[in-house]
């Protein structure tokens, strides 16, 4: 397999982390056992940073030199990058191989003729470049269902991935959506859903790229798209629940049942609990409800659904409440809140609704009615965000 | 969102940044620490244990230079891949460096990089009571990694010898932070203390 794609600094500030790695780069290590090429883009001081980080000689690497540095920066693993040094001078990135996995890339657009491709075209690609610029006997299109609804201008999912296949010729689209996993379309049968393995820890950072990954090479060797989509997920899970690139067996932490395309167009409904009290707490409770809706989760905030106190109790807790009994799963965003979202959590767990407590405080002896109750207690806000998002899908899927 | 500027994370205000630098200061290498996961193979070694201390080195695997995670018996543990841009030129300037395991999750090492820096070290060995022994590290060979075979993890980098009959391997749990620093060349004396001691001293 040839990789195309970006090489790029990925900055986590909260938890810290600090990789060179980008969608290229990511998935030439994940798939460094299968790997006959990678296709990069870096600038000269970062090329022995690359080569340490792919750990392999066999395969060639090409590395088109570009001016500097571009740094994606995280202020935290769930929040949307920043880029730096994007705007440097362009590159041409042109590739010829049988088996071709190619990502979009901020700094080219990269264009390439195979036997087989699986293009995953990020946020850098249009319909026109797919159509155009990527010749192949076989083409498959990986994206997120941001991704998808921005390419076509399509609102529903069905009706994007619809015109992603017929507008590139590529015969299939995989929608990968988040907590839900992805949905498989290919022309003239019905969409196929393969849902994505919870784990425990959720690292979030890449999870897309390792999908990919996972995929083509699955792909490439066995030809099954659905069962790709499968090996994705287990690539996803690996990097997302491990930290690892080299694949293992992953053991779900839940039974998600099989999502149905309605869920990909209405999430699983998670309540916020959180005070929003401070400037501090508004944020975080903003923060979390965008990354809810960036994988599928169907969030409820009570800040944005049903406004701030304004002196009349009894209506906001029974809109608060009502709000809550529509929901599949609650989170608790539970340090420094006050006495609302334990209400709230008290209140759901009587109604057999799944409750998360995001808390970074050691102390979690002070949770012990709630661990007693079967309340989750989850430490860092990825993991407290996904846990919530497959609890209520899990519960969806079941009633 | 972001900037046309270079972003800098070791500065308080990156060049172009919107302000959120995470501040952290800028330090030398024998002041680096880092906490970070070791990328560790299919069939990872599964007798790790936390608090063990490993060795950090740039070396050969399959032909690629890569930051390697060695334990005292030289069998690969796995790599490092976060913070290269600061390890990587600290490791060309011959600054030694250990990783001390912090936690083991699903058998994936959570380690803390940080400088090499004993001075002594006691160690076991059967040489004569008395005997003045210079501790040596063998020669690098290429590691082996086959993720199919976890025995072929094995490397061949082998433990302190003392002794010019190289008869003696010092056996101990600083063995690692010892033979990096002889890797990068400082100086260490041993005297066989007891029957079965040998206390090592930087001779520097």
């Amino acid at each position: 397999m040839l990789v195309v794609g970006g090489t790029y600094t990925e900055h986590c500030i909260d938890p810290t982390s600090h990789r060179l790695l980008g969608s290229g780069l990511r998935a030439a290590r994940i798939n460094r056992s299968c790997l006959d090429g990678f296709v990069t883009s870096a600038e000269p001081e970062a090329v022995d940073q690359l080569h340490a980080t792919l750990g392999v000689a066999s395969a060639a690497v090409t590395v088109v030199p570009r001016a500097g540095p571009i740094t994606f920066v995280y202020e935290t693993a769930v929040a949307r990058p920043a880029s730096y040094g994007a705007n440097s001078d362009r590159v041409a990135v042109d590739v010829e191989a049988d088996d071709v996995l190619l990502f979009g890339m901020v700094e080219a657009v990269p264009t390439a003729r195979a036997r087989r491709a699986v293009v995953d075209p990020q946020s850098s690609m249009t319909i026109d470049h797919l159509r155009d610029g990527i010749v192949a006997d076989e083409l498959i299109l990986i994206a997120n269902a941001l991704e998808v609804r921005s390419l076509t201008g399509e609102t529903d999912i069905r009706s994007a991935a619809s015109a992603m296949l017929s507008a590139t010729g590529a015969t299939t689209v995989v929608v990968k959506a988040g907590v839900l996993g992805c949905a498989v379309f290919t022309s003239g049968t019905s969409p196929v859903i393969v849902p994505a393995l919870p784990t425990s820890a959720v690292k979030p950072i890449g999870s897309g790229d390792a999908f990919s990954a996972g995929f083509a090479a699955h792909w490439f060797r066995h030809g099954d798209p659905l069962a790709a989509a499968a090996a994705g997920s287990e690539a996803a899970a690996c990097l997302c629940g491990l930290d690892r690139m080299d694949l293992v067996p992953i053991t779900p932490i839940l039974d998600l049942g099989i999502p149905t395309l309605v869920d990909f167009e209405d999430g699983p409904k998670v309540y916020i609990a959180a005070s929003f009290a401070t400037t501090s707490q508004r944020w975080l409770l903003r923060h979390v409800e965008r990354k809810m809706r960036d994988v599928g989760i169907a969030a409820f905030s009570p800040l944005h659904e049903n406004g701030l106190y304004q002196g009349d109790a009894v209506e906001i807790a029974s809109k608060d409440l009502d709000g809550l009994a529509s929901c599949d799963a609650v989170l608790v965003l539970a340090d420094g809140a006050r006495t609302g979202p334990w209400v709230e959590a008290g209140w759901a767990t009587r109604q057999g609704i799944p409750v998360v407590i995001f808390t970074e405080d050691s102390m979690t002896d002070r949770y012990t009615m709630l661990v007693g109750t079967g309340s989750h207690i989850v430490p860092d806000l990825a993991s407290a965000i996904y846990r919530a998002g497959w609890l209520a899908l899990a519960r969806r899927t079941h009633t | 969102m972001g900037g046309t500027g270079s972003y800098d994370p070791y500065r308080r205000d990156p060049v172009g940044s919107p302000g959120v630098g995470p501040g952290q200061p800028e330090v030398s290498c024998v002041d680096l620490v880092l906490t970070v996961t070791v990328q560790v193979p299919a069939m990872p070694v599964d007798d790790l244990s936390v608090g063990a201390v490993l060795e950090v080195l740039r070396t050969n695997v399959d032909g690629a230079f890569i930051v390697a995670v060695v334990d005292a018996a030289g069998r690969l543990i796995g790599s490092i891949i976060d913070d290269l841009d600061r390890l990587l030129p600290c490791l060309s300037q011959g600054v030694a460096f250990i990783a001390e395991i912090l936690t083991i999750d699903h058998g994936v090492p959570r380690v803390r990089i940080l400088a090499a820096s004993i001075t002594r070290v006691e160690g076991e060995s059967p040489f004569a009571v008395g005997e003045t022994v210079t501790p040596t590290v063998g020669v690098d060979a290429p590691l082996v990694l086959d993720s199919t075979d976890s025995s072929s993890h094995l490397a061949s980098i082998v433990a302190v010898d003392v002794g010019s009959g190289s008869t003696g391997i010092v056996s101990h749990h600083r063995t690692c932070e010892l033979r990096a620093l002889m890797r990068v060349g400082v100086a260490f004396q041993g005297r066989i203390q007891s029957a079965d001691t040998v206390v090592i001293r930087h001779i520097g």
